[in-house]
């Protein structure tokens, strides 16, 4: 179970840790994508502050609303959180957040949700699939891995990312580094480069139909827009991975984060609480309604 | 433990005594209709009532209250609602409500502290129902005109005084400490009035009983019933005259779906938590534009799964008491209890998954 | 069974089985004593189902934008289908409102309208009655015998169990129509006197504020008002916008007065006071006394009453260099 702070009678859930903005990066060509790069505003708070990849956040922008968040940062980064955040047209929160500069006071709700399975990633090959700006908390998930801490627990590391184009791929420099590790196998493809792209062109599905990573001993993390998930999940079941070894990350509406306020269920279970992560299994169990 | 009784014309005293140590709240007129407002004086107690408009859940779960104060570089410090008070005179239906409401917002894993702390601040005096109303389907429900669950005290209506009988240790210290008002009461009265009222309920037509054979919800048939039929049309053909409207959520005793908003005030900002439901249309509404249940009757659909079938397979219990709020208070009559019928009656809701 | 009745059974099963409705919307009878329910047929052997009588008291009008206007669902979008309405005269005058703001496709529309005397409210009725619920209600010659749950009857004249805003409906038939039911009345007379309304008017500004916040205060945002009538079909109402957030929801005062306030004055020269908002409201707040003072003024500075043709601009959608600026040039 993920590590929580200790929910006894005097804490008050609804209450957010205080953080600051240190550092804010735009992470594509359109700009409605930035990272947040939150430091604590106490140390105490901050040694407390333990999660797992997968989970989430709600960030708080004072005076205008909360938004949850998937963590982005390693959970070994122990000096900051990062958060990539999307600004919607309509979005309250969003838009308020991207309006923000450094040193802006944010607060930060969390470690909310589940995680990806620690237990049953560990000692297994593990292929990763993302397609969008979905591939935040999949970020955070390689980091972990990729540390040297905590490399030799995993087995391979095959991933597979896309965007519309080169502009809109998220963590850039990033990318370029694992391009060039050995411990890591990388497929970064985009729906239609441009003059200077060189790397693959094609939708995330078809290159990862093409790249077949073998079911065998492993799990499989896919997080991405909904027509993404729509044509991956054939593949994946075509390579032969079973309903429980696919695991992705459901996004709902969501208000507490805590499972009190019964806003962001899907059937009896509260994505914020049961999820966000969820195995494909678990979700054909569920009422269609999403 | 022997039963207790206390004279009617004792009950101001009561009341007085009551009102000297502990905040009073209890079901009294007020502009036109029954609320559970603050008691100052016996005068303003109202017994001689069917049921209030607005639940017991409103002092547990305001409509709106204040979560957190921030003034910009810091937060105020958080104030509990520690004020200690007793309710006196609601019904077994609302009592059970408070002991379903315990379930989501009191367990291991997190605690709401709003709640949780004034449940532990309060003490609650019932009043069990002679006569049920028309709209009145509790013993359907796992309730009763008589329950217990959720009471600290029950009380029982005999003519000229009222019975009572402590259920919880809270309420036994309750009885003692102003036991110079009550005097002995027979144990068979108490059992004979909780009959009577009990009979009443089962004589009474309640549309339940011949669809679910029997004269209470038998409840995993009903989730089960559920669990088959999300897909199913029924949901478009009952929720046509739904308005959307709200109403049913906001009196319902049990309906806790809450919204945490902003607001910004001259010294900083508080965030407040309101009453919200499931039938409003935004409720589901994400930043990107997409709705879940952008249609009338997949938030309908929501609003009767999450009562008869969710919360039965997250807690054991359904989320209704069958105070019948919701049938006084819909605009178009949008029964609940017909609806339960209609799903029994569904021929999907036969078929094998 | 009235002569009524079994003309509007028939009339929509003849309707249902001749193709010219998909769906026909009256009301059915009730769960609760002195209550009807709105109600869909789409078959003509459900038209049995269909009732007429003293408490067909909602305004129907309120489903009809939701069969014209396409809204995002999980089925496929089909083509506006033919609606047939039953109407009293406020919910025909809604109707009448509704295709003049281009809200239904009057093409696909058949008015039913139905003879109306004013309907009985039975909150009112519960009122007068007392603690002891009403088992059953009979009419005969203008006097309703109340039955209680203890058996005790009470004769009440029917005028005294009028929904408030039946005592002084001036325009009980339907004003457009497609097919007449029954005998349409013709008298523009109030049923019985305007009370609470003539006192309000006796008041200073200040007086008025005063129960106007006195009133609202009871409110708890629930909406029911927004969603019981038809006026209010905007896919996203100004008090839940966030951008910009122009009510809180918070639930201070000031902010129930500013969404109560806007959607009044939203409904200037709307609204036909047919008082399903009153109805809806699950804490009794006097809504009306507020509302019908624009009516009033709708009358008085531009000489509109709501939905009584077709012709006729509704001054929210016009402008009038004769429009009166006298508050303006004469501020009090």
């Amino acid at each position: 179970m993920p590590q929580k702070k200790s929910d006894t009678i005097v804490k008050n859930p609804y209450r957010p840790i205080l953080t600051t903005i240190e550092k804010i990066t735009v992470e594509n060509e359109a700009k409605d994508l930035k990272t947040f790069r939150l430091v604590f505003c106490s140390d105490e708070e901050a040694n407390d502050f333990h999660f797992q990849y997968g989970q989430f956040a709600e960030l708080t922008v004072f005076g205008i609303g909360e938004c949850p968040i998937g963590i982005a940062s390693s959970p070994m980064d122990r000096e900051f959180l990062e958060f990539t955040v999307k600004r919607y047209p309509d979005g309250l929160v969003t838009n308020a957040l991207h309006n923000c500069s450094v040193g802006t006071r944010i607060g930060v709700r969390g470690p909310l949700g589940n995680c990806f399975p620690m237990e049953q990633m560990t000692g297994r090959n593990v292929v990763i699939v993302g397609g969008g700006f979905a591939f935040t908390t999949l970020r955070s998930t390689i980091r972990y891995i990729l540390h040297e801490a905590n490399r030799a627990k995993f087995g391979n590391l095959t991933l597979v990312y896309g965007a519309r184009s080169p502009g809109e791929l998220l963590y850039k420099d990033e990318l370029k580094e694992w391009e060039a590790r050995e411990d890591i196998e990388t497929h970064i493809t985009v729906d239609k480069g441009d003059e200077s792209w060189t790397g693959k062109e094609g939708f995330v599905p078809t290159v990862l139909e093409h790249v077949a990573p073998s079911p065998k001993d492993a799990i499989v993390l896919v997080c991405g827009p909904p027509i993404m998930l729509k044509f991956t999940l054939p593949v994946l079941t075509k390579l032969g991975f079973e309903p429980g070894e696919i695991i992705t990350s459901l996004e709902m509406r969501m208000k507490c984060g805590i499972g009190l306020c019964g806003r962001c269920n899907i059937g009896s279970k509260y994505v914020c609480r049961d999820g966000p992560v969820f195995t494909y299994e678990q979700l054909q169990a569920l009422p269609a309604e999403m | 433990m022997a039963d207790s009784k206390i004279a009617k014309n004792k009950i101001p005293e009561l009341i007085k005594a009551v009102s000297a140590d502990y905040t009073l709240y209890g079901p009294k007129a007020e502009a036109g209709i029954v609320a559970l407002g603050r008691i100052h004086s016996a005068e303003e107690l109202m017994l001689d009532y069917r049921n209030s408009t607005i639940s017991a859940k409103e002092l547990f779960l305001p409509r709106a209250e204040v979560v957190y104060e921030f003034d910009g570089q810091k937060f105020v410090d958080d104030k509990l609602p520690d004020e200690k008070r007793v309710i006196f005179g609601i019904r077994p239906c609302d009592c059970r409500a408070l002991a379903l409401l315990d379930r989501n917002f009191d367990t291991d894993e997190v605690k709401d502290p709003f709640y949780v702390t004034r449940r532990q601040n309060t003490i609650v005096v019932a009043l069990g129902c002679n006569q049920p109303l028309s709209s009145c389907f509790c013993t359907a429900v796992g309730g009763g005109p008589f329950g217990q669950e959720g009471a600290d005290v029950l009380m029982g209506d005999v003519g000229d005084s009222l019975l009572a009988k402590a259920i919880t240790s809270k309420g036994k210290d309750f009885l003692a400490r102003y036991g110079k008002f009550f005097s002995t009461a027979g144990s068979g009265s108490w059992d004979k009035q909780a009959k009577e009222a009990r009979d009443k309920m089962s004589a009474a037509p309640t549309l339940i009983k011949p669809a679910f054979g029997g004269s209470e919800l038998n409840i995993e048939n009903l989730k089960s019933h559920l669990d088959n039929l999300f897909e199913d049309e029924i949901w478009e053909t009952i929720s046509c005259k739904c308005l959307g409207c709200g109403a049913c959520s906001y009196l319902c005793p049990v309906c806790y779906c809450f919204d945490l908003v902003d607001e910004k005030t001259a010294s900083g900002i508080k965030k407040i938590r309101t009453w919200d439901c499931c039938m409003f249309s935004m409720f589901t509404h994400h930043a990107s534009g997409h709705n879940p249940r952008s249609a009338n009757f997949a938030r309908l659909r929501q609003k009767i799964m999450h009562k008869f079938n969710y919360y039965t397979e997250r807690y054991g219990v359904n989320g209704c008491v069958g105070c019948g709020r919701c049938i006084r208070s819909c605009p178009v009559n949008l029964d609940i209890r017909q609806v339960l019928e209609k799903i029994a009656a569904a021929p999907s809701a036969t078929k094998e998954k | 069974m009235t002569a009524v009745e079994e003309e509007i059974r028939k009339t929509t099963a003849d309707l249902l089985a001749e193709g010219k409705a998909d769906i026909v919307i009256g009301f059915a009878a009730g769960s609760l004593p002195m209550r009807a329910t709105p109600c869909f047929i789409t078959e003509p052997e459900a038209a049995q189902q269909l009732v007429w009588n003293s408490y067909c008291l909602n305004n129907l009008a309120v489903y009809l934008p939701g069969y014209f206007v396409p809204a995002p669902s999980l089925k496929e979008e089909k083509p506006a289908p033919k609606v047939a309405i039953v109407v009293k005269g406020c919910d025909g005058r809604s109707v009448v409102g509704l295709i003049k703001e281009r809200q239904i496709l009057r093409e696909n529309l058949i008015i039913i309208a139905a003879p109306c005397e004013g309907m009985l409210d039975v909150d009112i009725t519960q009122e007068l009655v007392g603690t002891n619920e009403i088992v059953c209600a009979q009419e005969k010659n203008g006097e309703v015998t109340i039955t209680d749950e203890m058996g005790k009857k009470t004769k009440f004249s029917r005028k005294e169990l009028l929904a408030e805003s039946c005592r002084f409906c001036k325009h009980r038939a339907a004003p457009v129509y497609d097919i007449a039911v029954g005998e349409l009345p013709q008298s523009k007379d109030a049923l019985a006197p305007d009370n609470r309304f003539e006192e309000f008017l006796k008041k200073s500004s200040a007086e008025r504020w005063e129960q106007f916040s006195r009133e609202i205060s009871k409110c708890v945002l629930c909406n029911a008002c927004r969603s019981a009538c038809p006026n209010c079909y905007c896919k996203v109402c100004f008090a839940d916008q966030t951008r910009p957030n122009w009510t809180g929801s918070g639930g201070e005062l000031r902010d129930v007065i500013s969404y109560h306030l806007g959607r009044m004055f939203h409904q200037a020269g709307r609204c036909v006071d047919c008082g399903a908002c009153v109805r809806a409201c699950s804490m009794g707040v006097d809504l009306r006394t507020f509302t019908y003072k624009l009516v009033e003024d709708a009358g008085e500075l531009f000489d509109y009453t709501a939905g009584l043709d077709l012709e006729h601009v509704p001054p929210l959608m016009d402008f009038n260099a004769s429009d009166s600026d006298s508050f303006i040039t004469e501020p009090e």
